[in-house]
């Protein structure tokens, strides 16, 4: 009997390798990312780069088992609705007003501490943000943002 | 005489708690002033915001959710920038149809915005959002 279940998890595990994943591929535009746009100390461009750049820009680093299924179809699906929320690549081609409710946005999620993900820290270690960390970004976001608005 | 006091007595009464109970959530949205007049709703706004996106979205909302993202009696108390935020994103999804959430509409599809009361909420958040960024 435990074969049997241990032969079906195994045979499903291989099938779903054949299900494609729809992994969104990196396109990016030259001159149109946020940290081309828009003035960064290293220190913002390192956490945006560490803690938001793998669903919400066009620089997204695959590890190897973001082509294994399941989790393909979990990667694949977060980096499509991360761009559809917020895509970095295409930074240069929102209107001056949509970069500051983004802007604004971004401070809300990261202090609300709903961004980044829970579940993406666990194999991104250095996404795990200390609260000083959340601070500078927030802080860089209000910066920025009043800027636009000026 | 005494029973003429009383009568019009309890008919003030009467009359006070149905202004209470009907007018006091009306103007909830406009009773706060913005400080250098920044906001102002129309009325035709008001209502649809007052009936379709005001029980979640204030201040003493059971929704965590809600609240975090947009505080409609709030609004007036906004900075310039962080108003021209909350009406983009107000006019982006309505324009969208993400608000009112489907999920939510499911139970209470009295909540839905009719195509009139969307172009009123988008055109009021676009248009006073343009403004406030010249």
């Amino acid at each position: 009997m435990k074969r049997i279940i241990l032969i079906i998890v195994v045979l499903v595990i291989v099938i779903i390798q054949f299900i494609p994943s729809g992994r969104p591929d990196n396109n990016p535009v030259p001159g149109k990312d946020l940290l081309e746009v828009v003035e960064a100390p290293d220190e913002i461009t390192t956490l945006l780069k560490s803690a938001c750049y793998d669903c919400h820009s066009q620089q997204v680093i695959y590890p190897w088992y973001s082509y294994v299924a399941p989790v393909s179809f979990l990667v694949s699906r977060d980096v499509r609705v991360g761009r559809e929320h917020l895509d970095f690549g295409f930074w240069g081609d929102l209107s001056k007003r949509k970069q500051i409710k983004a802007l604004d946005e971004i401070s809300e999620a990261v202090e609300a501490g709903d961004m980044p993900m829970k579940i993406y820290p666990i194999m991104h270690p250095d996404a795990k943000l200390t609260d000083a960390q959340r601070q500078q970004i927030i802080d860089w976001c209000e910066i920025s943002a009043d800027e636009l608005f000026e | 005489m005494k029973k003429l006091t009383l009568t019009i007595f309890s008919l003030l009464l009467i009359a006070g708690f149905l202004a209470i109970s009907t007018g006091f959530k009306t103007k909830a949205i406009q009773n706060e002033v913005s400080p250098e007049g920044l906001l102002t709703i129309p009325d035709s706004v008001n209502t649809v915001l007052q009936n379709k996106c005001f029980d979640c979205h204030n201040s003493d909302s059971e929704s965590m959710k809600a609240k975090m993202k947009l505080k409609l009696d709030k609004l007036p108390t906004l900075s310039k920038r962080k108003l021209v935020s909350k009406l983009d994103a107000i006019a982006e999804s309505v324009e969208e149809k993400d608000m009112p959430p489907e999920k939510f509409l499911e139970k209470y599809p009295e909540h839905a915005l009719t195509d009139a009361e969307s172009k009123i909420l988008i055109d009021w958040a676009n248009g006073t959002a343009d403004a406030l960024m010249k």
